[in-house]
């Protein structure tokens, strides 16, 4: 069995008095790929910024959850360290992040190395230090720094600008690599270069991957485990192959009917229903008034978190022994 | 007769570099021919000009070269009367519902307001009816629901629905939906496409899909027709299940064998045939456009230019090698 690196225990988190995300525990193991799925607004965002701690001020997260960090000999809660050690110690230095929106998520007002520049003071790495780590990261990322480094983000194209995003994620050796949305909004063969340029930082640099995407075609390509969030909450999580292969959970079987596979005609197969609105969920499963097979428990009680073979979970009372 | 017909299109636009303007070719020399109830979908990357052509058959582009002919006659040399019946009978979807909807303007403004302009029917009471049954047409069910909201209280999905909607007002014969869903969930592509397929499936009308996305042609069935762009040029045009099953041009070959597929175990079989990113227009190598990226490139690709040759019946690829 494989180490740990991650565990996500209980965390609940709130806007105001809505509750986006609710009760969610995982474990995220060393040099695996981890993928969080979801429609838009599903929290998978949010479960994400709890991770990096850059939720904004009106999120309010409860005070029993935890979000265990096994780097050090002891695991480490993140959600208890102070601002400022988190922010020297973990953020960026073990834990970065890709931002969603390659396109406009770099300052259009300063060069690339000032890009690194800013992030090295930011975490007090010396300068020159950082500017022969930018350099090589920037070659691992298959771009030519000599050029690059010298570039405001407008004069890149879209796929430049995610390599950039990667490079400067790795700025300070972080072990876990948090990807919101790597690929969207990239031409399929860009696409296809930054999944491959992925795989191989991975084994170069020993990284942990955590996925967040709604497209189920790249999760297929690249994760390793697969979450499935519906209304804030983990409705089935198993490796990729039992996700795909033998889904379980209404919703999931739904998603992956919705996309076709490559050179598959048939009509789409579409969720009923849209997508729920978080100040008044239903009660019961929250999938219920969308799901084809609910029934009258269903209505009433949220289901529990079943294990239908191993390490295959299921939040469904389908699959409820009673 | 085609309902619109293309030939020869040539689209130069120009890059302001101090005081010299750099002309390229956006669109190089494209022929393009829609029957009526045809659906043709138009393939490739950003910067292949699939966008611009699109726009030149709704005359929102002004082609440098060539003619675009609506029902057989020149869109130039039309009279006014001819020219109107065109305009309403041509039609936009575009790409963003973000952007494209007034935010000011409810729902029901928005759709109301085309009526009106064009004095399509002479009370509201019937610009009403018609609004709504084209709301319903696009699955906006039921119509009040959605008549009196804004687009920011609009989902994505609902947004880009107002749009199909809106193109869909007029009964025209030909629209332009312009990468329709790329800003949607995976899962709600397939919900949208449909709706605008099974809606102008039922008003014989035309549709010009513009696409990056393979997969999504495919709800259109095997026998749509596809041209695929690659700057500017049309490198290959075939019905859509032999264009997957046998695809002839490289650059067609690279684009299919590197969509993510919702299939772990198709992981081994997706690669990345092409290396690098389309140059700039500017510099578009000389002979074919793809010899500087091309794995199978000879002497001859690098001097001769290529023309679309015909393969079979319904087979065209512009390459040396065939």
């Amino acid at each position: 069995m494989s180490e740990i690196l991650l565990g996500v225990k209980n965390l609940n988190v709130s806007y105001f008095n809505t509750k986006v995300v609710s009760n969610i525990y995982f474990n995220i193991f060393k040099g695996e790929t981890y993928a969080l799925v979801g429609e838009s607004g599903c929290g998978k965002s949010t479960i994400a910024s709890s991770i990096m701690r850059t939720l904004p001020e009106i999120a309010h997260i409860d005070a029993d959850s935890q979000i265990l960090y096994y780097a050090s000999p002891h695991p480490v809660d993140l959600l208890k360290v102070p601002e400022y050690e988190f922010s020297n110690n973990f953020r960026w230095r073990e834990i970065a992040m890709v931002p969603q929106g390659a396109l406009n998520s770099l300052n259009p007002t300063i060069r690339i190395k000032d890009h690194f520049m800013e992030t090295a003071r930011a975490h007090n790495l010396d300068k020159k230090e950082a500017l022969e780590k930018a350099w090589k990261l920037l070659e691992a990322v298959k771009l030519d720094p000599h050029r690059v480094l010298s570039l405001y983000p407008i004069e890149m194209s879209g796929g430049m600008k995610q390599r950039v995003l990667i490079a400067l994620a790795l700025l300070l050796n972080p072990k876990l690599l948090i990807l919101d949305e790597p690929t969207t909004a990239l031409d399929v063969l860009t696409q296809r270069e930054i999944l491959i340029m992925l795989n191989e930082l991975k084994a170069k640099y020993g990284l942990t991957y955590m996925l967040i995407s709604h497209d189920i075609a790249l999760v297929a390509d690249i994760a390793d485990r697969v979450a499935i969030i519906y209304a804030g909450r983990i409705v089935e999580e198993s490796n990729v192959e039992n996700i795909f292969y033998n889904p379980k959970h209404p919703y999931t079987i739904g998603l992956l009917k919705a996309v076709l596979k490559l050179g598959e005609f048939r009509e789409p197969e579409t969720i009923p229903g849209s997508t729920p609105d978080y100040r008044k969920l239903p009660p019961g499963c929250k999938f219920h008034p969308r799901c084809p097979f609910a029934m009258d428990i269903c209505r009433r009680e949220e289901p529990p978190f079943i294990e239908v073979e191993k390490d295959h979970f299921v939040s469904c009372w389908l699959y409820a022994k009673r | 007769m085609s309902l619109i017909e293309a030939k020869g299109i040539v689209v130069t636009f120009a890059i302001r570099k101090g005081l010299k303007k750099l002309p390229f070719n956006a669109v190089d020399n494209v022929d393009l021919e829609i029957e009526q109830g045809m659906i043709v979908g138009l393939l490739g990357e950003s910067g292949s000009g699939k966008t611009t052509l699109g726009k030149v058959t709704l005359d929102l582009v002004k082609p440098t070269k060539g003619i675009v002919k609506f029902m057989g006659k020149d869109i130039r040399k039309m009279y006014k009367e001819d020219y109107r019946k065109y305009r309403l009978n041509a039609q936009y979807v575009p790409q963003d519902p973000y952007a494209s909807l007034h935010p000011f303007k409810t729902t029901k403004d928005i759709l109301m307001d085309i009526i009106k302009y064009h004095k399509l029917v002479h009370s509201d009471k019937e610009a009403l009816e018609l609004v709504s049954d084209t709301m319903i047409k696009v699955g906006l069910n039921p119509p009040e629901k959605y008549l009196n909201k804004y687009p920011f209280q609009l989902s994505g999905g609902e947004r880009q629905r107002v749009s199909i909607a809106r193109a869909l007002l007029l009964k025209p014969m030909y629209i332009v939906a312009d990468e329709p869903v790329t800003m949607l969930d995976a899962s709600l592509k397939g919900a949208i496409v449909s709706t605008l397929k099974n809606a102008i499936q039922a008003m014989r009308t035309s549709l010009l899909f513009i696409t990056h996305e393979i997969t999504l042609l495919q709800y259109f069935g095997s026998q749509t027709k596809v041209l695929v762009m690659y700057l500017g040029r049309v490198v290959e045009q075939a019905p859509l299940g032999e264009l997957l099953q046998n695809p002839l041009h490289p650059y067609t070959q690279a684009l299919i064998s590197a969509i993510p597929v919702a299939d772990p175990k198709a992981r081994a079989s997706r690669k990345l045939l092409l290396r690098g990113s389309p140059p700039s227009p500017l510099s578009k190598p000389p002979g074919c456009p793809l010899s500087d990226r091309c794995p199978f490139v000879t002497e001859k690709c690098r001097k001769e230019e290529v023309v679309l040759k015909a393969i079979s019946s319904k087979h065209l690829v512009a390459c040396h090698l065939y």
